[in-house]
C-alpha cells in the first residue's frame, strides 16, 4: 500500500498539526508561554490506557487462534478468553517468562 | 505590546508579510505583534506551523515553542539570541538544506501477529484469568512493538541522516521523524512506493526540524520577566 508525500498546509488535519507543534520547539525560560485553549490532553491520556487494555485482550485472542490453527479446524477459545472480565478477581496465574 | 515568537533564523532570511525580525548581528528571531490578552486556539497552531513552513523555503529555521510570547524586542534579543549565538549559528549551519519528514507506518496486525506466532510459539499458549491475560497481552504488545521497530528500521534505513521514533497513534500505527535533505524527499516517495502490501505509509513533509533541535539556549538572566 502506498501514498504520496503530503505537504503540510490547509489539508493537514488539526490532529496532525497539534501533534507536530505542541510541546516541541526551543523553550526559552524567560518567556511566558500562553496556554492553548480547547485541548484536553488528560482525556487523550486516559483514552490511551483504556485502548491498551483493549489491545492486549485482542492480541491474546488473536494469538490463541493462531496457536490453535495447526491442531483444530475451527479456532476455539478457552471460555475465560471469550469474556476475561467474568473471571475477575483473578485466579492464581503462573508468571509468564520473558526473554 | 506582546510579541508572538516563531523561530530563529539568519538575519538575512527573507520574511513573509506580517512578520518582522528582531535582529542581533547575523541572527534573528521571527516575531509578529500581538495585542494584549492573548489566547491561543488550535487554529493558531495551524498558522504557527504555516509560518514556519513558509520560512523553511528560504533557509534553516529553529522553531520556538508554540505559544511563546515576549514582552518587547529587547527582551527577545536578550533572551533568545544573546545567551548562545554560537550554538544557534552551529544549529542553523547543521540544519541547512535539511527538513523533517514524519513517516507514519501502519502494519497489518494479522500479519505481524502471524509472524510473531511463528517466531515465538510461547506467545500463543492459552492463559486463564484476567491478570494473566493482561500480562500475556502486554508481552505480545511488547513483541509487536519490537517487531515493528525492527521492520521499520529496515524499511527506513538509509533514508535519513537521523531518525527519531515518535509515539503510537490510536490506530496502532507508529510514527518516525526523519531528518532528510530537502532535495532528497523523493527517496522517501520511492521507498514508500516499494513497501509491501502489509504496510500502509503516510508521510508529512517538509516540516520544521522539531525533533532535531539538539540545543537549548539558556537565558542569561530572568530579571524583569518574573
Amino acid at each position: 500500500m502506498t501514498s504520496v508525500i503530503q505537504s503540510p498546509g490547509g489539508s493537514t488535519s488539526l490532529a496532525d498539526v497539534l501533534n507536530i507543534v505542541l510541546d516541541k520547539g526551543i523553550v526559552i525560560d524567560a518567556f511566558v508561554r500562553v496556554s492553548v485553549i480547547g485541548i484536553e490532553l488528560l482525556t487523550i491520556e486516559a483514552r490511551i490506557v483504556i485502548a491498551s487494555v483493549d489491545t492486549y485482550i485482542r492480541y491474546v485472542e488473536a494469538m490463541q487462534q493462531l496457536g490453535a490453527l495447526p491442531r483444530r479446524s475451527t479456532p476455539a477459545l478457552p471460555a475465560a478468553m471469550v469474556s476475561p472480565v467474568a473471571v475477575y478477581p483473578q485466579q492464581p496465574a503462573p508468571p509468564v517468562a520473558t526473554t | 505590546m506582546t510579541l508572538a515568537l516563531y523561530g530563529i533564523v539568519r538575519a538575512d532570511h527573507p520574511l513573509p508579510a506580517g512578520l518582522r525580525a528582531v535582529v542581533l548581528a547575523d541572527l534573528a528571531v521571527v516575531v509578529s505583534d500581538l495585542g494584549s490578552g492573548v489566547e491561543l486556539t488550535a487554529e493558531d497552531a495551524r498558522s504557527h506551523l504555516d509560518v514556519l513552513c513558509a520560512l523553511m523555503a528560504d533557509g534553516p529555521v529553529l522553531p520556538l515553542r508554540f505559544g511563546s510570547v515576549g514582552p518587547d524586542d529587547d527582551s527577545v534579543r536578550d533572551n533568545a539570541l544573546r545567551p548562545d549565538p554560537e550554538g544557534l549559528r552551529l544549529a542553523l549551519d547543521r540544519l541547512t538544506g535539511l527538513v523533517e519528514a514524519r513517516v507514519h507506518l501502519t502494519f497489518d496486525e494479522t500479519a505481524v501477529l502471524a509472524a510473531l506466532a511463528d517466531a515465538r510459539p510461547t506467545l500463543t499458549r492459552p492463559v486463564t484469568g484476567f491478570e494473566a491475560t493482561i500480562e500475556q497481552g502486554r508481552q505480545i504488545a511488547d513483541q509487536v512493538r519490537a517487531w515493528i521497530d525492527q521492520r521499520a528500521g529496515e524499511l527506513l534505513a538509509g533514508l535519513a541522516t537521523e531518525t527519531v521514533a515518535l509515539g503510537e497513534s490510536d490506530d496502532g500505527g507508529r510514527s518516525w521523524a526523519l531528518l532528510v535533505r530537502a532535495n532528497q524527499l523523493d527517496r522517501i516517495t520511492t521507498a514508500v512506493e516499494a513497501l509491501p502490501d502489509t504496510v500502509t505509509a503516510r508521510v508529512l513533509a517538509p516540516l520544521p526540524p522539531y525533533n532535531f533541535l539538539s540545543l537549548r539556549p539558556k537565558p542569561a538572566s530572568r530579571w524583569g520577566f518574573g
